[in-house]
């Protein structure tokens, strides 16, 4: 190290360049009492410590995968997704992502990333397959028993668990995509080759199925062992129920009967099926009836719909008073929903920001007291001027409109109105405000702390997968599928009526019965990110965003309150919208990728 | 102005002291003249000066002082002697009956451009200049000491070439936010936070790269100093001058000098100036009247409700409904027009051949522009107070051993408003986007105003929530020994350096919150407040912001020595250091170096340097790097066939090669190796009892096995040319710098491996360009004058980035400079015809009218969309340069200081002053009165903005890819410094004021300005404490 050679000229004195050698070599090589690598950054060997029989950092591990699913509470750039359906629109004015979805601001290069994750989902995807591949050094001596009442070490649910939140994000992938590349198990390095292929949709379909059939057994059921801690985990109801929605969008018109339109072979079956098939629908049909019949009132009883609908949102934790749920987010216990989604004209403890305005589509589409739609019902007739008068119960669970009750007052969201105030930017520009989710505040005096988790699987929607598929696969509706909704409006509050069909047409055709289910599944699970997939799969979104989204506007004169509809939003909907662009840059970088159809 | 107290007290114990001093020094002199009668010539610091021309003008008479300065004249009362030397201003003084008793004593003042005959070294080291081959520029005292400022920075703007410094913004930032996370396992370490900077408001850069700032030999963030305590910063380019930086050397080095002792009687010097400074250009906004006109038309041109009526409109003209319609200038409220600034230093040196001394105490205090509330016990308003000093002691403690002590302390006291309890830039932040109309200050019953979407009421927040302080203490210590072997082998000698230093930092948070009130007048007229946000009780909570050890040891074999025209230089260096950062493990770079020169009768000279350099960060194996550069000179004047040409003091031709490195400080905190980490505040709560749910994930980006050091093959050539007995300096340099190895992320960062990629060691660039300097100083008589000046250019070139594959070759950076800004080019506004004929717009905008912006279509694809980027600016040679003249004559002084910069392109980025109107919670946000000139119908030829719109409008934003409408000059050339002074005739202070020398001055900085754009200023970004002019006066004792 040390060019000595410059002071070897003097001879006489060459002892004194080893002693000054060594004195810059000791100045140099002096280190200190420190560790030579900083021990609170862990290595892969801590976290999946071959010692540790609690396997704490692996179950921290596991943790932060669940911490990757998405909070739908306002979590499209601040709004809910539906506000980017035709059931609601955002109260901002400045675009947000949810109207640039709506009127369709984006491109390949240009996305919206608040919705359309793709890095974050193999992210997990990540996260995911770490722990797969490294679960098993840990020696667990803790143990869990399955629903076949078998005893296994707890490395078996946590890989289960991991291999269900995998094929959870596989399948937020493929309804925003359609398929996409599998990695399988693989964790990748610096040095591996990353231009890897889409596969095909049939591919994904197959595989996230395969993968929650594989790993049932392995997941624990309701009721949970040590709620305490493990509330919030994957279950075999959870994986199962998973499984009936990827078989039903696998089955619905968007991948099967009409894919969207391609010249190019190679898009083709990355988007959908090459051709249609019926049995899908019997595929999606069955797997609906086995989890309401093995988890169901009438098998384990683990699983069933709750006295209360808003109670699903409310009351957690409690498998008799709530036992709808099947899997959802955690969230906090706070007054988040309230203070963001409240009604305009509150301060202090009530203020509410009235983020999401639902549309006046959404408020026709509930029905009047008795189950029928709106102006065909005899005993209730629709009054144009008195809009909230005898309707389904259902609505003034889910939205807010003039006159309900709420924080102990009666609202105003007429023009000017305390609710709707005139002199700021920001006014509900439909009327309306979005009352779901919420605590019970309509005789409060002011919000308070609730459990705000979000709600991913339910049995409600069970209940609409098994009358969706199983109407489409049978020629005409039988009694299963009237079954299914009658349960439904049944729980709502709805009248049974003489002939005991909850408002319900006798006899429906096929596609009458479409159009009740489509309708049931709209207003049962209003904001819960169903109704923006559901046009989207059904293929009806370029029929709906023809028409423009209506408000209403109520006008107060010296005579009362005057109601008219107004026109609020006009969105843009092309075919190639039904599935998101894959990212500019992954296409540009990865020579294997193939962007979805007209992007 | 209460919390200047304390400094009434430091200033009066300064003049204490300098009073005590004097009385010693005139006792001491007293002791001393009893001598007989002695001429001596002294420079300003009272050393002796040899070899001045000593004349009596009119006469030929003539002599030259002697090594001690001392002269023999015959001369006799009324005689005018005249003092000419080559690094002194012509002088004459005329000789009073005092002199002829008791001998003549001048000091003579030292050219305004210094030429001294050595160039300042890191660690002390004497470099001949003739023999120097780099690329230095190096300014001294007296211009340093013509600036006021908290840091030494704005002294350097336009004086020293081939440094580009750009200001932006007016005030530093306050350190306050802790190096730790609260967490609910604790308090969290973030690891791998670098110290902080001195400096928070400039932007250094020379030839591409941000240099190293070394003081008095250690490396440090280290700016804020006492000009008055500084001798000389020197800028060092090239690679063989900062090769002492071994693996940072491709930064090259700012090298900061502090006073040194000097031999001989006690010399005193005491300055004293005091500064009003005044913001420039502050933006102007719209009045209530004209801002709500202004968003009701942009609310209609959306399709939005408008929200004010004509009766409105009539209360905001009006102004008589002050409550509910208000007119609030925020920053005529809350900013004061100017402030007091002050600085104070005392030097005192002095000492004998064997020991000598040297003591400087400083104290400055900054005020800022908030206004302060007399109600308040404490200060509010923004603030800054440094107390410095610097003590030096040199031993010679045999005839071979000598040692430099030198120990420095400071403190330095920061101030801000409460505001919103993070500091005043978020204040300052609101007042810049708050709207006139907003809230009324207070309501009518004396509570403070607000609504729904303003809850924190902006006079609150400058007066009433309280203050945050911090603090910052420095010691640094350095010894440093150097023992002569002359006596074993001659020329060899070995120096030993072990300094430490230590930095704590910290806050104080004293900050509250007030509550706000809507007020309004329900339909009967009853008045209704409204209570937005809780009030929050003054707090008090401390943050330990950061503890900074460094420990620095080197030692040194020289050997120095002439073996008849041949000259041998030659060193072996070692040295580390050991840097503690908070709760960061210790980083340790270390440097062993070996420098050969030879010089063939300082005509020819050959030079080299070799680091080995090692830093403790990266992987282990991948430690140690080799740097090197040589260099070759030739003074073509000392050739024989040069010598008739007697005008040509020197015509030094050089040139170095080296390859240089720079890493450490991008080194990252252990990247090469992957880790998983362990976080308790981004939780994920468990089961029921929403406990715990602590995460542990792998860290982003995945590890880099492979990082290591960028590096850089630099040449630089350049040519020295001193002419008429110096009285022309020329120096003009050329560099080419080929860097490579730059961390970039890799092209296929494809998103598929689920993490994000690490930098990489991938990306080439080039930089090169030329700096020249040329000084010309003379004088008529007594009239002295100089001027000098910088002219420099900087160009640089992509030459690999990993691109992926773009649709047209416009869209590559690769090729294009460094820094090159890409947008859509505009081409004016929409006409309802363009629209009508379908001329190309971006694709998804619902609501495009005429008067939005009209962008080319560059791909021709009748689609605006991001291929239609290109680039828009920053893509010229960056040129600037600095101008400085002045003249002297009979003790009065003038000189002003000229910066400019020139292909400079600034992108105005910020929307709240671009569109304005932007959407603040319910409301909307402050807009600006450039905004009267927005497309209209009426306007339409002469429209220079769009058509308005309320809450943004991305496309005429262009969509986020930018435009060029946003895009202008940022050339600009200021008026830095003016500078007026007056020297007390030393004939005059000799016989009235004993031996004190006075000198009184006046300065004016940043005075006057042109610039290219006249929106916003052309160095301070937008929502930026404003730049300011400052006029300070001042008084400068000696004796």
């Amino acid at each position: 190290m040390l060019n000595s050679n410059i002071i070897m000229k003097s001879k006489q004195n060459i002892w004194m360049i080893p002693i000054v050698g060594i004195v810059l070599l000791f100045f140099v090589a002096c280190t200190d009492s420190y560790e030579s690598f900083p021990v609170e950054q862990f290595t892969k060997d801590y976290v999946f410590s071959k010692t540790d029989s609690m396997g704490v950092q692996a179950r921290n591990f596991l943790n932060s995968l669940y911490g990757m699913l998405d909070n739908g509470h306002n979590g499209v750039g601040g709004d809910y997704l539906d506000a980017a359906s035709d059931d609601a629109i955002s109260i901002k004015q400045n675009e947000p992502d949810v109207y640039k979805l709506a009127v369709g601001q984006y491109s390949a290069n240009n996305r919206i990333s608040s919705t359309m994750g793709w890095g974050k989902y193999y992210e997990a995807i990540r996260k995911a397959n770490i722990i797969i591949k490294n679960i098993d050094a840990v020696p667990f001596k803790l143990t869990f028993v399955n629903i076949n009442g078998e005893v296994k070490p707890l490395n078996y649910t946590i890989k289960a668990e991991a291999r269900f939140l995998r094929a959870y994000f596989y399948f937020e992938l493929v309804k925003r995509y359609g398929g996409v590349p599998l990695l399988g198990d693989s964790i990748y390095n610096l040095e591996d080759n990353m231009e890897i292929p889409r596969n095909s949709f049939a591919d994904c379909i197959d595989y996230m199925v395969r993968e929650l059939d594989t790993i049932k057994y392995d997941l624990r059921s309701v009721t949970m062992p040590d709620p305490s801690v493990y509330a919030h985990a994957a279950t075999i109801e959870a994986a199962m129920a998973l499984k009936s929605r990827i078989l039903l969008y696998a089955a619905s018109p968007l991948f099967n009967e009409k894919p969207i339109t391609t010249d190019n072979n190679a898009q083709k079956l990355l988007i959908g099926y090459e051709s249609y098939d019926i049995e899908r629908w019997k595929k999606a049909a069955d797997a609906a009836k086995y989890f309401i019949d093995t988890f169901g009132p009438t098998g384990k009883k683990t699983v069933d719909l709750a006295k209360n609908q808003m109670g699903v949102f409310l009351s957690f934790y409690s498998t008799t008073a709530n036992p709808e749920l099947i899997f959802f987010r955690q969230g906090g216990m706070d007054k988040s929903v309230e203070t963001n989604n409240g009604p305009l004209g509150f301060s202090g403890n009530s203020l509410g920001n009235g983020r999401t305005n639902p549309t006046q589509n959404l408020v026709d589409a509930f029905l009047m007291k008795d189950g029928k739609p709106r102006g065909e019902s005899t005993l209730y007739p629709y009054d144009p001027q008195k809009p909230y008068d005898n309707r389904d119960p259902r609505l003034g669970l889910t939205i807010l409109y003039n006159g309900a009750n709420w924080l102990g007052r009666v609202l105003e969201t007429y023009r000017g109105g305390a609710n709707n105030p005139t002199g700021t930017g920001e006014y509900t520009k439909t009327s309306y405000y979005m009352r779901k989710f919420m605590g019970n505040f309509a005789n409060a005096t002011e919000y308070s702390n609730n459990y705000h988790h979000w709600v991913i699987l339910r049995y409600t929607e069970i209940l609409l997968n098994y009358a969706e598929a199983l109407n489409e696969y049978l020629p005409a509706p039988s009694q299963d599928v009237y079954n299914a909704i009658i349960s439904l409006r049944k729980r709502a509050g709805i009248p049974a009526g003489s002939d005991k069909l909850y408002g319900l047409k006798a006899n429906m055709t096929k596609e009458e019965m479409r159009k009740v289910i489509q309708n049931e599944r709209r207003i049962e699970m209003a904001f819960e990110e169903q109704r923006y997939w559901d046009i989207r799969r059904w293929r009806i979104a370029e029929d709906i965003f023809k028409t423009p989204l209506k408000g209403m506007n109520i006008i107060k004169t010296l005579s009362g309150l005057n109601y008219s509809e107004v026109d609020v939003l006009t969105a843009n909907f092309e075919e190639k919208q039904y599935l998101y662009p894959i990212p500019y840059s992954e296409v540009i970088k990865n020579r294997n990728m193939v962007q979805n159809p007209k992007w | 102005m209460r919390n200047n107290k304390c400094q009434y007290l430091i200033l009066f114990m300064l003049i204490w002291l300098v009073m005590g001093i004097q009385s010693v020094c005139v006792k001491a002199q007293d002791n001393s003249s009893k001598s007989s009668l002695t001429n001596i010539v002294l420079d300003p610091y009272g050393n002796p000066v040899s070899n001045v021309e000593i004349g009596i003008k009119g006469s030929d008479i003539k002599t030259f002082t002697k090594i001690n300065g001392t002269f023999d004249l015959d001369y006799k009362v009324g005689d005018i002697l005249t003092y000419s030397h080559k690094n002194f201003m012509y002088s004459e003084s005329k000789v009073s009956k005092k002199d002829v008793k008791e001998g003549i004593q001048i000091h003579l003042q030292e050219k305004s451009i210094k030429n001294p005959s050595n160039v300042p070294e890191p660690y002390g080291e004497i470099i001949d200049k003739n023999s120097y081959l780099g690329s230095a520029s190096t300014i001294y005292t007296d211009q340093l000491t013509k600036t006021m400022g908290s840091t030494v920075i704005p002294a350097m703007v336009g004086r020293i070439s081939g440094l580009n410094i750009i200001q932006t913004r007016g005030a530093r930032l306050h350190y306050t936010s802790a190096n730790y996370n609260a967490d609910l396992a604790g308090l969290i370490p973030v690891f791998g936070r670098r110290v902080y900077s001195d400096n928070s408001e400039f932007s250094l850069n020379a030839r591409g790269q941000a240099p190293i700032v070394i003081v008095d030999g250690i490396q440090r963030e280290f700016y804020s100093l006492d000009p008055e305590a500084i001798e000389s910063i020197s800028l060092q380019k090239d690679a063989l001058s900062s090769m002492f930086l071994g693996m940072q050397s491709s930064r090259g080095a700012l090298i900061i000098t502090t006073k040194k002792p000097t031999q001989g009687a006690m010399n005193i010097s005491f300055t004293g100036r005091y500064g009003i400074t005044t913001p420039l250009q502050l933006p102007k906004p719209l009045n209530s009247y004209q801002y709500t006109y202004l968003l009701n038309e942009a609310l209609t041109n959306d399709g939005k409700l408008p929200i004010y009526s004509y009766e409105d409109f009539e209360k905001y003209r009006s102004g008589n409904s002050p409550y509910t319609h208000p007119d609030v200038n925020w920053f005529d409220e809350l900013l004061n027009n100017n402030a007091s600034t002050q600085s104070y230093n005392l030097n005192v040196s002095g000492g004998n051949n064997v020991a000598q001394y040297y003591v400087s105490l400083g104290y400055m205090n900054e005020d800022g522009l908030f206004i302060t509330s007399s109600k308040n016990p404490y200060n509010t308003n923004l603030n800054y107070q440094r107390y410095l000093i610097t003590s030096k002691i040199n031993v010679k403690v045999t005839r071979d051993f000598t040692t430099n002590i030198m120990l420095v302390g400071r403190i330095e006291d920061g101030n801000q408003p409460g505001g919103n309890g993070s500091g005043y830039a978020d204040l300052l932040n609101t007042i810049f986007t708050t709207p006139n109309s907003a809230y009324p200050i207070t309501n009518p019953d004396g509570s403070w105003g607000g609504n729904i979407s303003f809850t924190n009421n902006l006079m609150s927040q400058t007066i009433n929530s309280g203050y945050i302080k911090d603090n910052a203490r420095d010691i640094l210590g350095t010894v440093n020994l150097n023992y002569d072997f002359d006596k074993l082998i001659k020329g060899l000698s070995i120096q030993a350096i072990g300094s430490i230093t230590t930095q704590s930092r910290s806050a104080t948070f004293r900050t509250k919150r007030s509550q706000v009130f809507a007020y309004k007048l329900d339909s009967e007229g009853n008045p209704v407040y409204t209570m937005y946000s809780t009030p929050s009780p003054q707090i008090n909570s401390f943050s330990s912001v950061g503890n900074y050890q460094d420990m620095y040891g080197q030692l040194a074999i020289n050997y120095d020595r002439k073996f008849g025209l041949h000259g041998i230089k030659a060193s072996v260096k070692g040295d580390t250091r050991t840097i503690l950062n908070n709760y960061d493990l210790p980083e340790i770079p270390s440097n062993v170096m070996a420098n050969l020169s030879y010089d063939f009768n300082n005509k020819y000279f050959v030079q080299s340097t070799l680091t080995e350099s090692y830093y403790n960060r990266y992987a282990t194996g991948k430690r140690w790097g080799t740097f090197y550069a040589f260099g070759l000179g030739w003074d073509l004047s000392k050739e024989a066939f040069m010598k008739s040409v007697t005008w040509i003091d020197q015509f030094k031709l050089r040139g170095i090669y080296g390859l240089t490195g720079n890493g450490i400080t991008n080194s990252g905190y252990y990247i090469w190796s992957q880790t998983y980490s362990y976080h308790g505040a981004a939780w994920y709560p468990l089961g029921t009892s929403q406990s715990s749910g602590f995460f542990t994930t792998e860290n982003q980006p995945i590890a880099n096995p492979n990082i290591t050091w960028e590096k850089a093959h630099k040449t630089n050539v350049g040519l020295d040319l001193s002419l008429f007995n110096s009285k022309i300096q020329f120096t003009a340099d050329y560099y080419n710098d080929n860097y490579f190895d730059l961390l970039q992320s890799r092209g296929k960062s494809i998103e598929l491996i689920g993490a994000s990629y690490p930098d990489e060691n991938i990306g080439k660039a080039r930089w090169y360009g030329g700096e020249l300097s040329l000084t010309y100083q003379d004088n008529i008589s007594k009239f002295n004058y100089y001027i000098t000046g910088n002219w420099n250019i900087v160009q640089s070139k992509i030459l690999f980035m990993d691109e992926q594959e773009q649709p047209y070759n416009y869209l590559y950076q690769t090729g294009k400079p460094v820094g090159a800004i890409f947008g859509l080019v505009t081409n004016g506004f929409l006409s309802a015809d363009d629209i009508a004929n379908g001329y190309p717009v971006i694709q998804g905008f619902k609501n495009i009218q005429p008067g939005d912006v009209k962008y080319e279509d560059k791909n021709g694809d009748d689609v605006i969309d991001e291929f239609d980027r290109t680039v828009i600016g920053g893509n010229k040679p960056l040129s600037f340069f600095g101008i400085d003249l002045g003249v002297q004559y009979n003790g009065f002084e003038f000189s002003m200081m000229w910066q400019g910069v020139y292909n400079r392109d600034i992108y105005l980025s910020d929307r709240n002053f671009t569109e304005g109107f932007l959407q603040i919670n319910q409301h909307y946000g402050q807009a600006y009165e450039h905004m009267l000139n927005r497309w209209i119908p009426e306007n339409a030829e002469n429209a220079t903005l769009p058509r308005l719109s309320a809450g943004s409008n991305n496309y005429n934003y262009g969509n986020g890819w930018g435009t060029s409408l946003w895009l202008k000059s940022g050339n600009f050339i200021r008026l830095k410094n003016i500078n007026i002074a007056y020297n007390l005739p030393e004939s005059f202070t000799r016989s009235y004021l004993g031996n004190l020398r006075v000198k009184i001055f006046a300065t004016g900085q940043n005075l006057f300005t042109m610039s290219a754009t006249n929106l916003v200023d052309p160095e301070v970004s937008f929502t930026n404490y404003p730049i300011q002019r400052n006029i300070n006066f001042g008084v400068n004792v000696k004796f």
